[in-house]
């Protein structure tokens, strides 16, 4: 069964990471190298959110309005990206700093599945995760190495993609 | 020729220069190239010429420590041919590496160098039909350079490795050497005997007889010159330890090292290698492996540089999972963008580890107070792996992994995040007489004499004062030529 997701997110990060990952590396990281293409990159999730609320739409309304399909994969990119989030939120400042740096410039809005995609693109090519496996610039997710790049694919997927709700149908074999 | 204990005489002698104890691969290969080497043998066998479960039972083990009974279940056997009667006949000679000290390796090295076994290699490879001594892992001599590695030649910390197996007439030791071992006139076979005493004189210092005993409640004597115990890691410590009518706590035990030091080859599931491309040709290493053992190592350059112990892990056939978690995500991340590949097209490989433990004084065979059924103590095993030991094969499992991913044609799925837990052993039970050169340090000298008996010996890989990677019973034969080379001198 295919699910559907909003075309922007009203959450911003997904699930506990919402509250402890991404917040708290954000307070500590103030002053950090980084920290304002950091911000930028926060700060869409804000903007969506901000959005919603002036529009009165809510998420429900907002799938309606311009629903976005979510394959499977981009389920499991997002599922990836919370369990970073979650277990490994010394990365995540970084990451995020690599993924914001992967989405184009111009934009200033909600990070929806259409520009996590065309991230992922950038993010993914080939020589460029290779530079980065010869760095030892690589982390373990779950059991799989992804080079920091490719963990900031899933980042993005994390934000475009909403979190399950609980028990909610992501493959039995994959660890919400 | 080959003599049934159980319908000897009560109380009968048998004499020779040399007493073997064990009919597995060590005491074989002894025993008949002593026999060539004109030396008288006796051959004693607690087993019969087939698997009989009395005699198997004999085997029974209480466990301790990080023992499981998957660690021993069914990894000895107690009958003509010993262990070599599940033998894989996997062979391949530790490297110069395995035998240096290394200084991040508490207790690491051997009292020689590989030029000592070199010879007895080359031996051992001709006893054993090995059309060779080494095998490398060469594309080109293979017949696999046009296809795609999944580990590069280039890499600096992992390296393809290749193994040579025995040709199938001669793994099992048993089967094959029986002619051999019942036509020598040199050689008395004598079979369901378990020894249970090894006595040594008043002195202490040189063994006079051992004394057999038989399900029939016969009690058998063995009188030589020179004895052998060749009855594997676990048995060889229960045997000098429940020797201990003369010298207290056992024969050799002085300093307290009979038994310690035991080692294996922890076992696990690395986890899958998910290839990116189901669609691609195989690669070089699945097109052999359909054939051929093949696997890859860790350099000495990334031990060194990481502080490793040993590691093999080789492609093994067993059905996988039928989907590893997030695999979409993974295919997403390593295919070009609009190239999703469906579920069903997935291709993995399994792999499967094996990693060495470094040798750890408290990891030991001790005695139990239980008896088994012909009176003699029962061992117990404290099997102890260390920290570093399990940080090492975590280790070793991320190194393979990157790797793989730097090859780019595939990623792999470590099966256990935290690193590999210990399921099963590899059957390969080393190290609870340890060679060295000062008696403080081990329980025989360089030629597997206990340090402080003038006439007893040990053979197999009980000797190893470390394991290694490699699967022990290449160097287990080479080690056996190499004493019946120094045994045969002492009766010429």
């Amino acid at each position: 069964m295919q699910m559907q997701s909003t075309n922007n997110t009203s959450r911003g990060l997904p699930g506990h990471a919402a509250h402890s990952g991404i917040q708290g590396t954000r307070q500590h990281n103030a002053s950090m190298a980084g920290a304002c293409s950091r911000r930028r990159f926060l700060c869409r999730t804000a903007i969506s959110v901000t959005a919603i609320a002036a529009l009165g739409v809510t998420p429900f309304n907002a799938v309606r309005a311009a629903p976005v399909t979510a394959q499977p994969a981009d389920l499991e990119l997002a599922a990836l990206g919370r369990w970073l989030i979650d277990n490994k939120p010394e990365l995540v400042t970084r990451l995020e700093a690599i993924a914001n740096d992967a989405l184009p410039s111009t934009l200033d809005q909600p990070i929806d599945l259409p520009s996590a995609s065309a991230a992922k693109a950038r993010l993914t090519q080939h020589q460029r995760v290779a530079d980065e496996l010869a760095r030892g610039d690589f982390v373990f997710a779950d059991g799989w190495l992804l080079s920091h790049s490719e963990a900031a694919a899933t980042l993005l997927f994390a934000l475009a993609v909403p979190a399950p709700a609980p028990a909610a149908a992501l493959p039995a074999n994959v660890q919400p | 020729m080959i003599i049934g204990g159980a319908n000897v005489q009560d109380g009968r002698t048998f004499e020779a220069d040399v007493c073997i104890v064990g009919s597995g691969a060590a005491g074989l290969t002894l025993a008949l190239d002593l026999a060539r080497r004109g030396a008288s043998v006796i051959l004693v066998e607690s087993g019969g010429m087939v698997f009989q479960k009395q005699s198997n039972d004999l085997l029974d083990i209480e466990l301790g420590g990080q023992s499981t009974p998957a660690l021993i279940a069914g990894t000895r056997e107690r009958f003509f041919g010993g262990t070599t009667n599940h033998w894989g006949g996997v062979c391949r000679t530790f490297d110069d590496f395995e035998f240096e000290p290394h200084p991040w390796v508490p207790n690491s090295g051997w009292p020689f160098g590989l030029d000592a076994l070199d010879p007895y290699y080359t031996a051992a490879a001709a006893l054993l039909g090995l059309p060779e001594v080494r095998r490398t892992y060469d594309p080109e001599a293979l017949g696999v350079a046009d296809r795609p590695a999944l580990v590069r030649p280039t890499e600096r910390d992992l390296q393809a490795a290749i193994w040579r197996r025995v040709p199938l007439e001669r793994v099992r030791m048993g089967p094959w050497r029986k002619d051999e071992v019942s036509s020598n006139p040199k050689i008395q076979c004598v079979v369901h005997t378990t020894i249970a005493q090894i006595h040594p004189g008043p002195s202490g210092e040189k063994i006079t007889s051992m004394e057999g005993r038989t399900f029939s409640g016969r009690t058998l004597h063995f009188r030589a010159r020179d004895y052998v115990l060749c009855t594997g890691a676990v048995e060889n410590a229960r045997l000098l330890l429940a020797s201990d009518a003369v010298v207290p706590h056992g024969l050799g035990n002085e300093h307290d090292l009979v038994g310690r030091y035991f080692m294996d080859h922890p076992a696990n599931v690395l986890g899958q290698l998910l290839l990116t491309d189901p669609d691609a040709p195989a690669s070089q290493e699945e097109h052999l492996a359909e054939n051929e053992l093949v696997g890859w190592t860790t350099t000495p350059a990334a031990r060194r540089a990481h502080k490793l112990q040993g590691f093999m892990s080789w492609v093994f056939p067993r059905r996988p999972p039928e989907k590893l978690p997030y695999e979409l995500a993974i295919r997403e991340l390593v295919q070009p963008l609009g190239q999703r590949q469906k579920p069903s097209s997935s291709r993995y490989l399994n792999i499967v580890i094996n990693w060495e433990q470094s040798p750890n004084p408290l990891s030991r065979v001790t005695l139990s107070p239980k008896l088994d059924a012909l009176g003699i103590r029962k061992p117990h095993l404290h099997w102890a792996v260390t920290a570093e030991d399990l940080a090492s094969a975590k280790k070793s499992c991320e190194l393979f992994s990157v790797a793989v991913a730097r090859a780019g044609l595939g990623r792999v799925h470590l099966e256990e995040v935290a690193g590999p837990v210990i399921t099963m052993g590899g059957g390969h039970q080393m190290g609870t007489t340890r060679m060295s050169i000062a008696p403080k340090d081990g329980v025989t000298d360089v030629n597997g004499r206990v340090h402080s008996l003038d006439n007893l010996f040990v053979g197999g890989s009980s000797l190893f004062p470390t394991g290694g990677w490699q699967h022990p019973t290449f160097s287990i034969v080479a080690l056996a030529l190499r004493q019946a080379d120094f045994l045969s001198s002492r009766h010429r």
